[in-house]
């Protein structure tokens, strides 16, 4: 399972009663944040399209274990209706030692916010409600439309500033 | 043919719905050709469908790939998880 309409559960994903070669586990969780782009925002609404979504969500655990040599990579989203605080998204990595561990479980969650079709509405203080600006998935976008926008990058990635003008 | 394109993220509010059928021609072609035509008939999707992906099941689409009769196309806008 990689999407939840109910509230994240995180021992499941945490690969514990394995990987006794294992020395490190770094989990990352991503919450609701009470504000954005300068709007206080007072809920989110999270919706994918859930048959790719699992399918990409899936080759991204198994990416992140070949790529970083890790043995345990889970990642797990939350849809529907989020209050301030809620957790939004948990990703765990199990490694023999806590540097690879960490860089394994950045790349995943950074590949998830990139790649994975799951889209964010913010409903803010005044009424009103808007979709986070994103990330393209199209596999043959024109290069005169990507902006230099490269998938590879590694910037912190929190309010999604891109403009694909 | 019957082509079904269904709408996610920001472009359900753009297009007013969540679905919309189109009868295109026999043989129209590509799924570049659908999205002209969707553009058409919606005109308030167009400046969103360069930037969007088109999905069938689990699979991503080519802009050049055929059109099947009865296809239903996922219109997958920027995506913005986590």
């Amino acid at each position: 399972m990689y999407l939840f309409d109910t509230p994240l559960q995180l021992d499941p994903i945490l690969g514990m009663a394995e990987h006794r070669d294992c020395g490190a586990l770094n989990v990352f969780g991503g919450t609701v944040r009470d504000h954005n782009e300068g709007k206080r925002v007072l809920r989110l609404k999270y919706t994918a399209f859930a048959p790719l979504a699992e399918k990409l969500m899936r080759e991204i655990e198994q990416e992140t274990r070949e790529k970083f040599g890790v043995p345990h990579c889970r990642v797990i989203h939350r849809l529907g209706l989020l209050e301030i605080g809620d957790i939004a998204i948990y990703c765990a990595v199990r490694a023999p030692h806590r540097g690879e561990a960490f860089a394994a479980c950045k790349y995943a969650v950074d590949a998830v916010k990139h790649r994975v079709p799951i889209w964010k509405e913010e409903f803010f203080e005044d009424g009103t409600s808007a979709f986070n600006q994103g990330c393209c998935i199209r596999p043959d976008l024109p290069p005169e439309h990507d902006n230099g926008h490269s998938h590879a990058h590694d910037h912190e990635h929190g309010d999604h500033h891109h403009h694909h003008a | 043919m019957q082509i079904t394109f269904e709408f996610w993220g920001a472009l359900r509010r753009a297009a007013g719905g969540d679905e919309r059928t189109l009868a295109l021609p026999a043989g129209a072609g590509s799924i570049g050709d659908a999205l002209e035509a969707l553009a058409d008939a919606i005109p308030a999707l167009g400046e969103y469908l360069e930037t969007t992906a088109v999905a069938q099941g689990d699979r991503l689409l080519l802009r050049t790939e055929e059109l099947e009769d009865g296809m239903r196309l996922a219109l997958l806008p920027p995506v913005a998880g986590g």
